[in-house]
């Protein structure tokens, strides 16, 4: 029965929460002993009967002592004169100053504790904010929505049929506006030389119904599209960085493609539209949009799935009445950071969850510090106390200390973010171009002063309140120097280390993991030789070059230019430029064989003029290459996946194959089997079928060119050689091919760059902490070590004691850390990391470098037992 | 009658307890407990706040320790001569109610 007594009696404790502070502190022990001679008087049934009485008693005491214990502080604060407050706070500002910098050391740690955790937070949450949750800058962008049309297996997107979105645009009661939009890259000229510029073309009321505002001139308005001439309206950036700022450009006009424009206006502001980027003008669009994105506004009150399923089914209504595009795609309303690609937005999420991390790390370490600082202060506390000082004025004491260290840490942090931001813009995922846009701003800046906040008052009261209510006779009559807290205090102090190693560890293994997926994505076999390979945008301008005689002849003049320079060894002129293909979808027929197995939705197919595979250093594994009689003929050659898909190796070549749809229903025979090719979309598509055509350069507009001469020099021959042929032909995007293939894998790389650093700053805060307490834990222990070796002890045993004490905390952090990380793995999602289970070679060296890292931060220390005089650590206790 | 002070229940039983020796909380509860014969249990909040209440009035306050060996924990409290003065007080309106009552044999 004791035991049941004995937990009755514990719940009784903690139900003493519920009396007032003063209250408790002076009576709880008596009044356990009361609880404890009602539970031994009590009659059967006791348990019911004692708690009875308990809860009567409670209810007829708690209304009164509350009402006494808040009079009583009204009666202090009426009490206090509030002129003095200020010279009082301003006295315990400065002892807060002086003792802050008395620990130089320590202020440093907290400080960079607190920046860093701060810093590395701001960062990632002004990534996401700015691009996913900060709303598009247009009216009512709350209720922003695209309508889109998506293919129901694969996922992909795709603008919807013109005749849904009319309709759509009639349905006012789910939508106020559609306003369809399409984009394109123009040549403007006027510049030193030709410029390409991304424009959107949009509707007169495009910018009115989204509240577009003009920085100077004006914006569209009704009636624009049937005035005499075509007009523009440019965005600042554009205005900036071509004009200068110049403030006549309005009402000049510019020649964009043969066409003559008239500046209406700039409009303000890096404008992002989050399915297209940030264009640099924007212009009319006539009747017809063209290929369009399609933005519309949704009536207050309907939600994006009410507006999905209505344009579904309009869709769904239209196919059937009018046979439009089938029945795999269906039209959807989404809400624009999904255009941002749920893989990147998921990345970010993931980024904030281990930024989180560090933020609990750095935590840990700030009330490492201040539990340390606390106990060495213990002497001077109970002093204060002694001389008269209430509980309150010691908080308050360590308040201040935390209010000053919060602004220190929070404005280092806010520095600290805006490199780190910049930082991030450098190594952001090529396709993620709004980030560049991302600004931190005064609402962060609040956020970050606010955090920091929290986190120094939370962590600088945590002593304030262990100590300020602690009995401190002892250590007065002790007296001594060596006296830091209890055993409990150490406890605490150990386990918050092994919880910054438990907390380290799964961050540093995902950077590992993340680090080695990059890495061999980078490293793998591209099925191109990419070394000084080079690819060139030369589009040539549709208002002379339209006939493809014309066209010929430039790329024909062109190519007699490259041959003839001593700087490109060889060069091919195509349509696409590698790892872009261009896409098919659907399948093709192979004569004579049915296929197995599911069918690919999506095919590439890569113009291939001769000498193209030759000069990409694309292997031809069976069969032969093109040349140059093949363009004239119905011939392809195809990957190895193709073979292995329809065919087992050689027995491709001489099958014949017709393309999916109804553009071309020509037979075209398999001369060549040439290795995989990675495309844009990496290793997802490792098997997708690529299939070669022969082509003739009509067309053109890439020109892929092999150097061994850096960018730098290639650029201003080829420059050179266009221009002399047409001076009006701009150049653009000159990127080494690697540099695009790289890309590909841009989001998986940021992410392992970004968790290596957050899993570094962890490891050194770790470090830092674990440093802390081997250090405190030594200068406790110095007069037993003394003695020790007094008695002989050798520097070994000396040397393990304080090994054990530092490296047992990280020991049993790396044990939890490693379990959460087997854990976490595979939440992360599936891309970041390549395989989704912990490699056991480098698990363990992760594991074994962070012990390493614990040993190193108990040097210091350890050499400080090693070296100890013994006579003068006993002298001086 | 003019000063008679504002006592609770709990308040006159303690200062009774109170009356002959000092005693600490547990030793009062005790007392009130079998000089009632287990009818009044007085539960260990109401006991303390109302020797807090006690306190303020003055009508008792913290004594020695009797004995050498009283637990030194315990904190032992006495009656003063103003809560002798309400306890007689008190006692004597209790003595004048309990004869009233008698008279109109409302005591059953």
């Amino acid at each position: 029965m004791s035991i049941w007594r004995s937990i009755n009696e514990r719940i009784y404790w903690s139900l003493l929460l519920v009396f007032p502070y003063g209250f408790r502190r002076t009576n709880r022990d008596e009044m356990m002993a009361v609880f404890r001679h009602h539970w031994e008087l009590s009659r059967f049934p006791r348990t019911p009967r004692v708690w009875w009485l308990v809860a009567v008693d409670a209810a007829q005491v708690l209304p009164h002592e509350w009402a006494f214990s808040f009079a009583e502080l009204y009666r202090h604060m009426k009490q206090t004169n509030w002129f003095t407050v200020p010279a009082q706070l301003a006295n315990e500002f400065k002892f807060g100053l002086r003792s802050l910098v008395r620990k130089p050391g320590h202020l440093a740690i907290a400080m960079l504790s607190l920046a860093l955790g701060i810093g590395f937070n701001i960062v990632i949450f002004t990534v996401i904010n700015g691009l996913v949750l900060q709303p598009l800058p247009f009216n009512g962008a709350s209720r922003l929505a695209y309508v889109v049309k998506q293919h129901n297996t694969e996922g992909w997107i795709t603008s919807p049929d013109r005749e849904v979105v009319r309709v759509l645009s009639e349905e006012e009661e789910f939508f106020e506006v559609v306003e369809p939009y399409s984009s394109s890259t123009l040549t403007m000229l006027g510049g030193s030389e030709p410029r390409v510029v991304f424009a959107i073309s949009v509707s007169e009321t495009f910018m009115a119904n989204f509240g577009v505002t003009p920085l100077l001139g004006r914006g569209f308005i009704p009636g624009d599209s049937d005035a005499a001439e075509t007009s523009i309206v440019l965005s600042e950036h554009l205005w900036r960085s071509a004009f200068g700022e110049d403030r006549a450009i309005i009402g000049r006009t510019l020649e964009f493609e043969g066409e003559e424009y008239l500046v209406l206006g700039v409009v303000a502001g890096n404008f992002r539209m989050a399915m297209t980027g940030t264009p640099d003008a924007w212009m009319l669009h006539g009747e017809d949009p063209g290929q369009t994105a399609v933005l519309a506004r949704l009536t207050p009150g309907t939600t994006i799935q009410a507006a999905s399923s209505r344009a579904a089914a309009i869709g769904a209504g239209l196919e059937e009445q009018e046979g439009l595009s089938g029945e795999d795609w269906t039209e959807k309303v989404v809400a624009p950071p999904a255009f941002l690609g749920n893989e990147f937005t998921r990345t970010l999420w993931v980024l904030l969850a281990a930024v989180g991390l560090v933020f609990l790390i750095a935590c840990s370490n700030l009330a490492n510090l201040t539990l340390a600082k606390g106990l060495s202060r213990f002497q001077e506390l109970g002093v204060r106390r002694a001389l008269g000082a209430s509980r309150l004025q010691v908080v308050r004491l360590f308040m201040v200390e935390s209010a000053i260290l919060s602004v220190m840490g929070g404005t280092l942090g806010l520095l600290l973010a805006h490199w780190g931001l910049s930082m991030v813009q450098r190594i952001r995922p090529a396709y993620v171009s709004a980030l560049d846009f991302v600004t931190i701003g005064p609402r962060i800046w609040l956020a970050a002063f606010g955090i920091s906040a929290i986190a120094a008052i939370l962590f600088g009261l945590l002593p304030a309140f262990r100590l300020g209510g602690a009995d401190f006779n002892p250590s007065l009559r002790s007296g001594s120097r060596f006296s830091s807290g209890t055993s409990g205090d150490r406890k605490a102090r150990k386990a918050l280390v092994a919880a910054e190693v438990a907390l380290a560890l799964p961050l540093t293994i995902a950077a590992g993991l993340m680090a080695r997926t990059v890495y061999e994505s980078t490293h793998q076999d591209f099925g191109i030789a990419l070394d000084g390979l080079i690819s060139a945008d030369v589009p040539l301008p549709d208002d002379r070059y339209g006939d493809e005689g014309v066209r010929g002849a430039f790329w024909a003049q062109l190519s007699d230019g490259l041959e003839a320079s001593q700087l490109i060894e060889s060069f091919a002129v195509t349509s696409f430029a590698p790892p872009r293909f261009s896409i098919l979808f659907g399948e093709p027929e192979v004569e004579n064989l049915t296929l197995s197995g599911a069918a690919q939705a999506m095919v590439y197919t890569i113009p291939s003029p001769p000498g193209y595979l030759e000069m990409a250093g694309t292997a031809v594994l069976h069969g032969r290459s093109f040349v140059a009689e093949d363009a004239s003929q119905d011939v392809v050659i195809v990957n190895e996946a193709f073979a292995k898909r329809f065919a087992s190796g050689a027995d491709a070549v001489g099958r014949r194959l017709k393309y999916a749809g109804e553009s071309d229903n020509r037979w075209h025979t398999i001369v060549g089997v040439v290795q995989n090719v990675v495309g844009t979309a990496g290793a997802d598509a490792a098997d997708r079928i690529q299939i070669y055509s022969p082509t003739t350069s009509a067309r053109g507009g890439k020109v892929l060119l092999r150097s061994g001469a850096p960018i730098e020099m290639v650029l201003p021959v080829l420059k050179s050689l266009v221009w002399a042929i047409d001076p009006e032909v701009p150049i653009r995007q000159m990127v080494s091919v690697r540099k695009n293939f790289m890309d590909i894998f841009g989001r998986q790389r940021f992410a392992a760059t970004l968790f290596a650093s957050f899993g570094l700053v962890g490891l050194l805060l770790s470090a830092i902490g674990i440093h802390g307490v081997v250090a405190l834990s030594v200068n406790q222990r110095l007069p037993e070590l003394g003695v020790r070796m007094v008695f002989g002890a050798k520097t070994g045993n000396l040397a393990r004691t304080v090994l054990v004490d530092g490296l047992g905390p990280v020991v049993v952090g790396a044990m939890i850390g490693l379990g959460a990380s087997v854990a976490l793995v595979r939440l992360v999602p599936e891309g970041l990391v390549g395989t989704p289970h912990l490699d056991p070679a480098m698990t363990t060296g992760l594991t074994l470098s962070l012990l390493a890292v614990g040993a190193l931060a108990c040097l210091g220390p350890l050499i400080k037992a090693i070296r100890l005089d013994p006579a003068t650590v006993l002298r001086s206790d | 009658m003019a000063e008679l002070p504002d006592l609770t229940n709990s308040m006159f039983f303690i200062l009774l307890a109170l009356a002959d020796e000092p005693r600490h909380g547990l030793g009062i509860v005790d007392e009130v407990r079998t000089q009632t014969d287990g009818r009044v249990k007085m539960g260990p909040a109401l006991l303390y706040s109302s020797l807090k209440r006690l306190s303020r009035l003055k009508f008792v306050r913290p004594a020695a320790k009797p004995t050498a060996e009283a637990d030194p924990r315990r904190k032992y409290y006495r009656i003063t001569d103003a809560g002798r003065r309400a306890l007689s007080a008190h006692g004597r309106l209790w003595e004048t109610a309990v004869e009233i009552a008698k008279n109109k044999q409302a005591l059953g």
